[in-house]
């Protein structure tokens, strides 16, 4: 009986990840048209992304070592693993287990793997990149925990599962209404967890040759195209769960995250690139005085939980 | 024998057959080595609630001794011994000049201070502890720099001894009695009348623990003392060392618990200035590694960030505040003990702790680059290594609390503990390889062993955190506290949140099945060499490339150095510098007295005289 449960979960798991990636890499074509139409060009069609992974993997590369390689795996298999445990509309994989700081943690060893590969590459561009990328992580994080922290007094939960049942019932349950300062803090902070821009400076090209992806080529570059894909689904989803209510079924929760996903767009279209240490202290200023002002509105509300 | 007894009685006679066969380096290693084997045996034999007393007459003074095993102190003798046989099997192969006589000294110190039921016994054994160890730190490679470090560690643990001393000479005064039970018991009771005086005798004591455990303002003998210290020690000192000062506040923390004390957000106020001590800890380590360019130095400001955390989580003494600074105690002498393991067979195989001299070792090491690897995740929370567990309750304890900045400043260390993390792993392990390394070999098999162990040890910690937490609940309840809820070996129980590692495991393992199985099937590719390497269009023969001119690791942060100025303003090394600086002074003026003239003695033993007859006859 086990084993019959493991397979569901393993088929229904497949069917997640390919639904994720699949939504990640519309949202990158699309997000590419767009940024086309705004700079007055055609664009590539919108299912470029798709194009581009199918040719990525089945082309040939050069490989720097085991440590490469393993670093790339590593670098897309825990960004699904921790797809895994993120409610995505009604349905959630694991519920039991959807803790919202065990899934950031998660999303971090994906960070990290990806680090190892590229820095194991030995081009000083990729660690230039993985420097900044580092740098800026220090930066967005901050507001970041601060939002968590102000989620988890209100909803008295650290259930993903539980902080989206929490907001049923309209609108005007949902978190953005009762936290929107923390929501405007999530919502700039995300834009430096997808590295747009004002905050590319990782990638940066014309810079420093992409950064971390200078030695990817061929499957390599396609496994950094799936971290990519699933990183947006999942983290433009952790955000459509904690303030927008989750969702009813599947469409209406790509919807929501492209709502989110289509202001990351705007804002990259129109800004330029900041320096590093601009960028990561900027998040210590704005963004975290609005995280921090709204843990202190839910303490002063909802006051302190006793322990 | 009593097998109390014979954990003090062991590593003393192992020390002194040590000691005498120092000559012959393995013998000596073989010694050490087989004496925290035994001393682990007789662990088995002692239960909780054992006790051993016996009476020492002293100046007129019956006083009564003795040994008792707690909850608490047998889950950290389990700790530190079992750590002690993996470190010393290590150093077998290891050849840094560490005295195995020293390090068995420092063991059974060490277990009289679990054990002592009194503050006389205590205090000895604190002492024997501290000053083994400084002996040993002489031993470092560099004789000047160590020497330095060994007297900044000694001033450090003399200040913080004559602070203990002071605290127990006042409280005995008070009581009448050096026993620990009845001290504590005596402070709670008069908390509520005199606050002041308690706290002031607290202080006292805790000074030496946060001198041990290297807590803000008391930090700054850490980097140079594990930078010198000879590398075979230094997991000892960082994982072992450090935890003493843990279990020192956990003696007196449980006094304000139940009193009636003015409370900031439902904390008794001395715990929450206890807690800002560890936050700060954490951050200020943090941030002083991630510019650190000597790795021994970078781990040291990494260990006291560690220990910021505990003292934090414990500071909240509630349950799952308890829970989560223990199983963090565990989770850093685990890792931490992996990290610089690893590290230590590095420098002994490159020779030099300087981080931007080395680089794409993976190559060569590649079971220590793995090990180094789990060991950085582990340290940097995450799931499924431990340390993920206990990170992840010392959020959700301090969140329940809703210590907003303090939760912000602990999770802004955990972010900057990636920088520096990433950092290390990228200087050291990756990148391009110098040629000058091309015969580094991979560690000995006793070193393979012992790695293999500890890659075991932090993966399955991390999936069944259960073997730790049920302990850490019988050291909770011992304190009064209701435990967390128990759900089975895979579970962590938080308080917002439950968390079956297991799953979490099988997970992960089935991604990383699914990503390999992706790697093999996609399109074939082709191993070149670290030369063949992207240099915008260049030859890089043409202008003599080096590895060593690739590799990107010095002053890794520098943009990062800017933004932080301000705070890097704030020496406090130069307080202890300074206050150093005019002890000397005055030293220098006294001295100017003793001129050797006889004359003057004379003038000074007469105008004493005067000032004795003159004060007595005002006194009286």
């Amino acid at each position: 009986m086990v084993i019959v449960e493991f397979l569901i979960k393993l088929s229904q798991g497949f069917g997640i990840g390919a639904l994720a990636l699949a939504t990640g890499l519309l949202f990158g074509g699309i997000g590419r048209k767009i940024m086309a139409r705004i700079q007055r060009r055609y664009g590539p069609p919108f299912t470029q992304n798709f194009m581009d992974l199918f040719k990525l993997l089945s082309k040939g590369s050069v490989s720097h070592g085991w440590a490469f390689d393993l670093g790339l795996v590593a670098g897309f298999a825990p960004m699904l693993a921790a797809l895994m445990f993120l409610p995505i509309g009604p349905f959630t994989l694991l519920p039991s287990d959807s803790s919202l700081i065990m899934i950031v943690y998660l999303m971090m060893m994906a960070y990290l793997g990806m680090a190892m590969g590229v820095l194991a590459s030995g081009n000083p561009n990729s660690a230039i990149g993985m420097s900044r990328a580092l740098m800026l992580m220090v930066g967005y994080e901050v507001p970041f925990a601060a939002v968590i922290f102000s989620v988890y007094l209100f909803s008295k939960t650290g259930y993903l599962t539980q902080i989206v049942t929490q907001q049923a019932g309209g609108f005007m349950n949902w978190n953005i209404v009762k936290m929107p300062l923390g929501f405007l803090a999530t919502e700039i902070a995300l834009q430096g967890m997808l590295g747009e821009k004002p905050f590319d400076q990782a990638i940066a090209p014309a810079e420093i040759a992409s950064g971390p992806m200078v030695e990817l080529g061929g499957k390599y570059l396609g496994f950094g195209m799936i971290q990519h894909s699933v990183g947006l689904f999942l983290e433009t989803g952790i955000v459509v769960d904690l303030f927008l209510g989750g969702a009813p079924n599947f469409w209406i929760f790509i919807a929501k995250q492209f709502v989110l996903y289509f202001i990351v767009i705007l804002v990259d279209a129109i800004l330029p690139r900041l320096r590093i240490h601009e960028a990561t202290s900027f998040f210590w200023k704005l963004p975290l005085f609005l995280g921090i002002l709204q843990a202190v509105i839910v303490i002063i509300q909802g006051g302190v939980l006793n322990v | 024998m009593n097998s109390l007894l014979a954990l003090l009685i062991v590593p003393v006679i192992g020390s002194a057959a040590a000691a005498v066969l120092q000559r012959y380096r393995l013998v000596e290693r073989l010694i050490t080595f087989l004496t925290f084997s035994v001393t682990f045996l007789f662990l088995f034999e002692i239960k909780i609630g054992d006790i051993l007393t016996w009476h020492l007459d002293f100046l007129g003074k019956n006083l009564e001794m003795g040994l008792q095993i707690t909850p608490l102190s047998i889950f950290m003798l389990y700790m530190t011994i079992a750590f002690g046989i993996v470190l010393t099997f290590y150093n077998l192969s290891e050849r840094s000049k560490m005295k195995g006589f020293l390090l068995l000294l420092t063991l059974a110190a060490s277990n009289w201070i679990f054990m002592s039921t009194d503050l006389i016994g205590f205090f000895f054994a604190w002492e024997l502890m501290g000053w083994s160890s400084i002996l040993m730190i002489f031993g470092g490679k560099r004789e000047e720099e160590s020497r330095h470090g060994a007297l900044y560690y000694a001033m450090m643990s003399i200040g913080g001894s004559y602070s203990m001393l002071i605290g127990i000479f006042l409280l005995s005064n008070l009581t009448g009695t050096f026993s620990i039970q009845s001290n504590v018991s005596y402070l709670t009771l008069i908390l509520g009348l005199h606050p002041w005086w308690v706290l002031g005798i607290v202080s006292l004591f805790f000074v030496a623990f946060m001198v041990k455990s290297g807590i803000f303002p008391f930090h700054t003998w850490v980097p140079h003392t594990y930078g010198e210290a000879p590398d075979g020690f230094v997991p000892y000192l960082s994982s072992v060392m450090s935890k003493y000062g843990v279990y020192g506040f956990l003696i007196f923390l449980p006094l304000t618990s139940g009193a009636h004390v003015p409370s900031v957000l439902g904390l008794a106020w001395p715990n929450y200035v206890l807690l800002w001590f560890g936050s700060v800890t954490a951050v200020a380590g943090s941030v002083l590694a991630f510019m650190q360019d000597d790795v021994k130095k970078l781990f040291a400001y990494s260990s006291f960030s560690n220990l910021g955390f505990i003292l934090a989580a414990i500071a909240l003494f509630t349950p799952i505040g308890l829970t989560a600074g223990m199983f963090h105690a565990f989770n850093h002498l685990l890792f931490n003990g992996a990290i610089f393991i690893t590290v230590i067979a590095v420098i002994s195989k490159v020779g030099t702790t300087r981080m931007s001299e080395m680089g794409g070792i993976w190559q060569k090491m590649p079971l220590t680059f793995l090990t180094f690897f789990v060991g950085i995740a582990a340290a940097a929370g995450i799931p499924p290594f431990a340390g993920f567990g206990s990170k992840w309750m010392i959020f959700q304890a301090m969140i329940s609390h809703g210590l907003i900045f303090a939760t912000v400043l602990l999770f802004f260390a955990s972010i900057a503990s990636f920088l520096y993390l990433m950092r290390a792993f990228h200087a050291i392990f990756l990148g391009q390889l110098s040629h000058k390394y091309d015969n580094v070999k991979e560690v000995s098999a006793i070193g393979k062993i012992t790695e293999v162990f500890l890659l075991g040890a932090l993966i399955f910690f991390g999936i069944l955190p259960g073997f730790v937490l049920d302990p850490i609940n019988s050291i909770v309840n011992s304190f009064g506290l209701k435990p967390l809820p128990t759900s089975g070996y895979e579970y962590i129980n938080g308080f917002f949140s439950s968390i079956n590692m297991v799953s979490i495991f099988i997970v992960v393992i089935v991604t990383f099945i699914f990503g390999f199985a992706l790697f093999a099937v996609v399109a074939k590719h082709k191993k070149v060499p670290q030369e063949d390497n992207y240099t915008a269009g260049q030859i890089p023969q043409d202008w003599n490339l080096t590895p060593e001119m690739y590799q990107f690791s010095y002053d890794f942060y520098e943009p990062m150095d800017k933004e932080l100025a301000p705070f890097l303003k704030v020496k406090i090394d130069g307080f202890f510098k300074g206050f150093g600086e005019s002890v000397e002074y005055i030293g220098e003026a006294i001295k100017e007295i003793f001129t050797g003239n006889v004359q003057i003695y004379t003038y000074l033993a007469v105008g004493g005289l005067v000032i004795f007859v003159i004060a007595g006859w005002v006194v009286w």
